[in-house]
């Protein structure tokens, strides 16, 4: 086992022991779960090579010996999906995806296996540090336990690296199994840059989630930095209601173009939400809902449910609406479920219903919500026409956030 | 997959709506760009008001009583170097998303990080005593001991901030920060000579000896400080405004700047035309305050006193809170006072430390507490050129600034800030010596 800081720095060594310069970096190959040595950097002077790996006979903590004379080694170039450890790594800030964050590379633990050289663990530890200022001694005497704080390589993920003169492509495929709340507030931590990066990697439902999560005035940056295609179909893929938000914050040029490249039908929902002022019922309410006629079958109408797959936040209440889209009633999944298959929905549906107007105030949706402990809403125009329904976790959040804004961790925002 | 997220659905928390505050309707999409302003506001002005917290009041009072109306052309600099070094920290915070101490350790490694941090620790811990300092000296002017006082307000801005409750209390000291507005007042009251105010602010005067040198280096130091370098673009980074807003940040940034120094200008007149001009000593917080005899008479010492320690408590809570963060920023360790004593031991125990180290100097019998305060700006002023050179590298680097790297305007503003600080203490060390 070697800590990469302690390698750097030291002799490299031709085949009779004429030193050739000092390593400088170690170029390694990410497609491996442990990435394995490709390259070494040798400083000569101010000039830097670029080695073969192959090269090297025999790798030592103190010095790394060569298989040829100084004279017959040709330097070579660093290939595609190749990292450099100190240049990319080192100090720098890395996902960790297991504690679900950002972490800072104090050092590196490199380790022997077939003949190759591997990148197995991670180093966090304020120990480190004292490591590469070179008071471990000193360290150890005030603190019996400096063990480094490792982390496997397999549980982390760089997220930028550019040691090499151009971006580098990479793939998160282990940041995007995190769950994307997650994925947002590793996100919000790092630069625009590498924001759009690692978002426009993603997948576009989780990139959509993603984007929903994270912290409002970033989702217009990223967005309007983001390329065009990429942009708008993450915005097809949000809840309207979000996307309807994210995009009155963007300047209106950039806003009207990526609802013009988005898919026609949650373009024009978003639009018709657009219409609404962001205080009011219509400004928070959602187009996803389930409406059928009043004549259709139970059986039918779970028919309709299979068809349309509906978000868990939507499922629970089925509007009934008339052939204008006046709302007629309301039955609940359970309604639906205890109907006979052929009993048709408007002989057991709510006839009763509460509802409320586009232009309602936030704070009488909340509490209309809260004393009727409803699971949404639903908001109509004024010819009683459905429109939308505000479900109960949007109303949670009219209610909240000022409690939510004092445990936010930021403390100069 | 999709069900499955479906079903985390249920219980996620979403964050994405802030409260917006309420205004007259406008359509919804042209309603942003005023709400974005206003969304924005904020990192220019409270670094500014920061910025003249106890160190500040003691500074300007001192050179207003010492050397009257001398140092005013000074000011004038001081706006644009403050205005130019704010925009650098602001700029790279808005281009890079991180912090001063990510990108010294990025670009900088591990050892000059160190260096980088250990210069900032000491400015930082000399401007905490002098907050404490303050606190200390407006208490006595309410003729209450220090000895009792000042312990617990630590506790109090301790608690404040590890309960998360600090944001409330910073719109408070910021709404008192008009306190200010007593100096602007008084300063007219106290009929200066202005012919003589304006011949100063314009033409450059100077005088070679320890004493002047060593105000003439508070006076910048108190401005323009390591820790503001590091507040800027932590708070530009939290707020999450784009490059494309820029633009309000930096007006904002520059009145920012222009506060300030209105400010500092109105405390060196008020005193140059009190203190200075009766041949008074300014020696004490007692004899500081009587710059404000005009407006309040026999209020003035209380009346200080009250803005004195609007300032200290203010600056008290961000500046040990500022080091924390910058320290564990740099390193990689946990940070974040919503994080336990245990998840973030390093992070606590600064600044815990820090508070401590602070009022404990504070407490020290007999402490000239207003020269302790001036001297502190005077370790701020000398440590600065340390953290402005970092900050140029970083600025200037295409790798990390790309197209928003510095200008050559910028270089020079803050070129020769650096500069002049450098050639100040060098002055400094000479004419302690021969002097």
């Amino acid at each position: 086992m070697f800590f990469l800081s302690k390698i750097l720095g030291q002799q490299v060594k031709d085949s009779r022991s004429r030193s050739v310069g000092v390593l400088d970096d170690i170029v390694v190959t990410i497609k491996r779960k442990y990435p394995s040595a490709t390259k070494l950097v040798v400083r000569q002077g101010r000039k830097k090579i670029l080695l073969p790996w192959e090269l090297v006979r025999n790798f030592e903590e103190s010095q790394t010996l060569l298989r040829l004379p100084s004279e017959q080694l040709e330097a070579v170039e660093p290939g595609e999906g190749e990292i450099f450890l100190a240049g990319d790594i080192l100090d720098k800030q890395i996902v960790d995806t297991e504690g679900h964050k950002l972490i800072r590379v104090n050092d590196l633990q490199l380790a022997r296996a077939n003949g190759s050289l591997r990148v197995v663990g991670v180093d966090i530890s304020g120990g480190a540090i004292m490591r590469r200022l070179g008071l471990s001694k000193l360290a150890e005497r005030f603190s019996r336990r400096v063990e480094p704080r490792l982390l496997d390589w397999k549980t982390v993920e760089p997220v930028s690296g550019e040691a090499s003169g151009m971006k580098l492509q990479l793939t998160h495929d282990k940041l995007a199994l995190l769950h994307p709340a997650d994925i947002a507030d590793i996100a919000n931590e790092l630069s625009p840059e590498e924001r759009v990066a690692v978002v426009e990697a993603l997948e576009d439902e989780v990139a959509a989630d993603t984007v929903e999560e994270m912290h409002p005035n970033l989702q217009a940056i990223l967005l309007n930095d983001m390329d065009k295609k990429k942009a708008a179909t993450i915005l097809s893929n949000m809840d309207p209601d979000d996307a309807a938000d994210l995009l009155a914050d963007l300047p209106e040029e950039r806003a009207a173009s990526l609802l013009a490249s988005m898919r026609t039908k949650e373009a024009r929902d978003v639009q018709h939400l657009l219409k609404y002022e962001e205080d009011t019922a219509g400004g928070v309410m959602t187009t996803e809902f389930v409406a059928v006629p009043p004549g259709m079958t139970a059986g039918q109408a779970i028919g309709r449910l299979r068809e349309l797959e509906p978000d868990a936040e939507t499922i629970y209440y089925i509007y009934v609406v008339d052939d204008d889209g006046h709302l007629a009633g309301v039955f609940s999944l359970r309604d639906l479920i205890l109907a006979r298959r052929d009993q048709k929905v408007e002989e057991f549906m709510e006839h009763h219903l509460i509802s409320m107007r586009a232009d309602a105030s936030l704070d009488e949706v909340a509490h209309v919500v809260a004393k009727y402990n409803l699971l949404a809403l639903p908001i109509t125009d004024g010819e009683n026409v459905l429109r939308g329904i505000v479900t109960v976790d949007d109303a949670i959040d009219i209610i909240l956030p000022l409690s939510w804004k004092k445990r936010l961790p930021k403390i100069f925002g | 997959m999709r069900r499955l997220r479906a079903f985390h659905r249920i219980g996620r928390r979403r964050l994405s709506r802030l409260p917006t505050p309420r205004l007259p309707r406008l359509p919804r999409i042209g309603r942003t760009r005023l709400l974005l302003f206003v969304s924005i506001l904020g990192p220019g002005l409270i670094t500014a008001n920061a910025d003249n917290d106890a160190g500040g009041i003691a500074t300007y009072s001192m050179a207003g009583g010492r050397f009257g109306y001398s140092m005013l052309w000074m000011l004038l600099l001081i706006t644009f170097s403050l205005a130019v070094t704010q925009e650098m920290g602001a700029r790279m915070g808005v281009v890079t998303g991180q912090g001063l101490a990510a990108l010294i350790r990025e670009r900088f490694r591990l050892k000059l990080t160190l260096f980088a941090m250990a210069a900032m620790l000491v400015a930082n811990l000399g401007t905490t005593v002098s907050e404490f300092s303050g606190i200390a000296s407006s208490f006595q002017l309410f003729g209450a001991s220090k000895y009792y006082t000042v312990p617990f307000v630590a506790v109090f801005i301790w608690l404040l901030v590890v309960r998360g409750s600090y944001k409330i209390a910073e719109r408070a000291f910021l709404v008192f920060s008009s306190f200010y507005l007593a100096y602007v007042v008084s300063g007219f009251m106290a009929h200066p000579d202005w012919g003589e105010a304006l011949h100063s602010t314009v033409v450059p005067s100077f005088e070679m000896n320890a004493g002047y040198i060593l105000l003439f280096i508070a006076v910048i130091g108190t401005t323009i400080t390591p820790w503001g370098q590091f507040f800027i673009q932590a708070y530009v980074v939290d707020k999450g405004i784009s490059i494309k807003h820029f633009r309000y940040t930096k007006a904002e940034v520059i009145m920012g700047a222009i506060i300030t120094d209105v400010v500092a200008l109105f405390i060196i007149v008020a005193c140059a035309a009190t203190i200075h001009t009766t041949g008074g000593n300014i020696d004490s917080a007692e004899q500081a305050a009587q710059a404000l005899a005009p407006l309040a008479g026999e209020w003035a010492s209380k009346l200080f006193a009250f803005g004195l320690l609007n300032a200290s408590v203010l600056a008290a809570g961000i500046l040990p809170l500022a080091t924390a963060y910058a320290i564990c920023e740099a390193f990689g360790f946990e940070s974040g006072v919503n994080r336990s004593f245990k998840e973030a031991p390093i992070f606590h125990g600064l600044f815990t430390a820090s508070i401590v180290f602070g009022a404990g100097v504070a407490l020290i019998p007999n402490l000239p507490l207003l020269e302790i305060m001036v001297l502190a700006q005077d370790v701020n002023g000398i440590l600065l050129p340390l953290i402005l050179i970092f900050v140029m590298i970083i600025v200037n680097d295409k790798g990390i600034m790309g197209e928003y790297a510095n200008s050559r305007r910028h270089n020079v503003v803050a070129g020769l800030t650096t500069a002049g600080l450098i050639i100040l203490s060098l002055l400094l060390v000479v004419t302690s010596i021969f002097g």
